[in-house]
């Protein structure tokens, strides 16, 4: 490895290391002790913290795993420690992801000090999201590591301003944060999810240069946009006056999100 | 020990666990134990700590219930809101503690043990009340939770709330809450509980202030325009209040270091 490459090494691990680490002392701070009652009940949303990190930790392990060993450049595949690199990468990506989502109003205290059960699914399709954005980036050959975080840092770009764009839009965050809505949640993680992995398909292929990765990442990329003028509307019309009122509405619209992601994907074909 | 006076309960075992303590003031039974909050939780009063200082609370009775659908916001300061939250849980409220502070090397801008202490030693007479499990709730908060000055050296507790720290005006509503009584002695509400109560009043749920020194109840009007929410959204996410990474707000200020650089 190189000196660049040793060095993006350290810092990914330290970065991975502080993100997630945080997380897993808060959990074990505040969830760990006061989830269940002293006679072995569970309170609500006592635990799902914990479980949450800990899902979206394997959860991000087996994506990269699976991507950069069957779809990563060529001299990536077959070598140990560049798959390392890249894999605390991706968990760097993704530690970064925890702070981006104050973005939409998410903190660390939603998940452990209020237990709230919807932001415990926000931060995991959050997690997905931003996985599915740094697997794309890991997708086809290229001349090093920096490309790699080009594209992802392109791809999470357009992630966070979308995010942005739909918590302004919509009343959707408050539905999570203060009626601790799960219907919505998983409404809206899905459409993360599906908007990660279309942007993530919008960055892979082979490097040819900026400005064609660019170029591709807006040309590609764009239905992002209709993803979230779908969820503005449906956010209008599937309002329920009650918590969890149209908890399988809001599942089947977005297990939709996730196939339109898939089928556009799909259609698009292996990049190039 | 605090108010109502508890010489007459059955003495309950010891509490010996944060867990336990938890439980008492939070038990799972009750819709409004999720919002509770843990912070001052982790925490055990030291063996010898001074017993609390006997407040006594009898504005209680005095409270405008009218319908009975009323939730309640306690802020008052210290262990005088506990001492009121113990007095509406014998009126059937649900005391729900939010207090959100930590303790910390060096001096504490917000006092904590007398609120420790006041949570431990008032649990016995919580525990021998047989609130309802759908009793309205009735939150209590310490109107110091933003006074005082945090120095260098000092462990700066101070705190504040936030919409996620309250159930939603849905949420209210849906359990048969009409409106929402602030007990609060001096002035209009803060800030941050001002956001809360704004959201609230935008979805329909009303509030009042009842000042127990003058047994007077007068309506909060607000400004709920779109521009007043998010001047006051962004006053929050720019709070400047140090939040502690185990949960709860409180951080050490650091002691500014004289450089050896610069100009003669």
């Amino acid at each position: 490895m190189s000196e660049p490459e040793v060095f993006a090494l350290i810092a990914s691990l330290v970065v991975g290391f502080i993100g997630w680490g945080w997380l897993a002392t808060r959990g074990a701070m505040v969830d760990r002790r006061l989830w269940s009652t002293t006679d072995g009940r569970m309170r609500p949303g006592g635990g799902f913290g914990c479980l949450a990190t800990i899902f979206a930790w394997f959860s991000i392990g087996a994506v990269l795993f699976y991507v950069l060993l069957n779809f990563a450049a060529s001299d990536v595949k077959p070598d140990a420690k560049y798959v390392v690199l890249y894999l605390l990468m991706g968990y760097a990506f993704a530690a970064v992801n925890t702070i981006a989502l104050r973005l939409y109003g998410w903190k660390v205290p939603d998940m452990f000090e209020r237990r709230n059960r919807a932001a415990h699914t926000l931060f995991y399709t959050a997690t997905l999201a931003s996985v599915c954005a740094y697997a794309g980036a890991n997708i086809g050959d290229g001349p090093g590591f920096y490309v790699v975080i080009y594209c992802a840092a392109l791809a999470h770009l357009g992630l966070y301003t979308l995010v942005v764009v739909h918590a302004a839009l919509n009343r959707t965050v408050y539905r999570i944060l203060v009626d601790r809505d799960r219907g919505v949640a998983f409404r809206a993680g899905c459409m993360f999810v599906a908007i990660g992995a279309i942007l993530g398909r919008a960055v892979a292929g082979n490097w040819t240069g900026f400005d064609a990765a660019t170029g591709d990442f807006f040309r590609l990329g764009w239905p992002t946009v209709l993803f979230v003028s779908a969820d503005t509307i449906v956010a209008r019309v599937a309002l329920s006056r009650e918590i969890d009122g149209n908890l399988w509405v809001d599942r089947f619209t977005g297990v939709v999100y996730l196939l339109a992601a898939v089928g556009y994907i799909f259609m698009l074909g292996a990049p190039v | 020990m605090l108010l109502p006076d508890d010489s007459t309960s059955p003495r309950m075992k010891p509490l010996t666990d944060a867990r336990a303590l938890f439980e008492i003031w939070a038990p799972v039974a009750s819709p409004w134990s999720a919002w509770a909050k843990p912070a001052l939780f982790t925490y055990l009063p030291e063996a010898n700590s001074a017993p609390v200082e006997r407040i006594p609370w009898t504005s209680a009775a005095a409270l405008p219930l009218g319908s009975g659908r009323h939730a309640i916001v306690v802020d008052l300061p210290s262990v005088e809101g506990i001492a009121c939250g113990l007095a509406l849980a014998e009126r059937g409220f649900r005391p729900v503690p939010l207090y959100n502070l930590t303790q910390g090397i060096g001096k504490e801008v917000v006092a904590v043990d007398p609120l420790i202490a006041a949570l431990h030693e008032g649990a016995e007479s919580l525990q021998a009340l047989a609130i309802p499990d759908d009793a309205p709730p009735a939150f209590l908060l310490d109107s110091n939770r933003h006074v005082g000055v945090a120095a260098p050296s000092m462990f700066d507790n101070r705190w504040m709330v936030f919409p996620q720290d309250f159930p939603s005006a849905r949420a209210l509503t849906s359990a048969g809450i009409e409106r929402v009584l602030v007990i609060r002695r001096e002035g209009a509400p803060r800030v941050d509980l001002l956001s809360v109560l704004r959201l609230w009043k935008r979805e329909g749920l009303a509030s009042a202030r009842f000042d127990p020194a003058s047994g007077e109840t007068i309506d909060l009007a607000m400004d709920t325009s779109l521009l007043a929410v998010f001047s006051a959204h962004l006053s929050m996410i720019f709070h400047g209040l140090r939040e502690n990474a185990a949960g709860g707000f409180g951080g050490r200020v650091p002691v500014p270091q004289a450089t050896s650089g610069g100009f003669a």
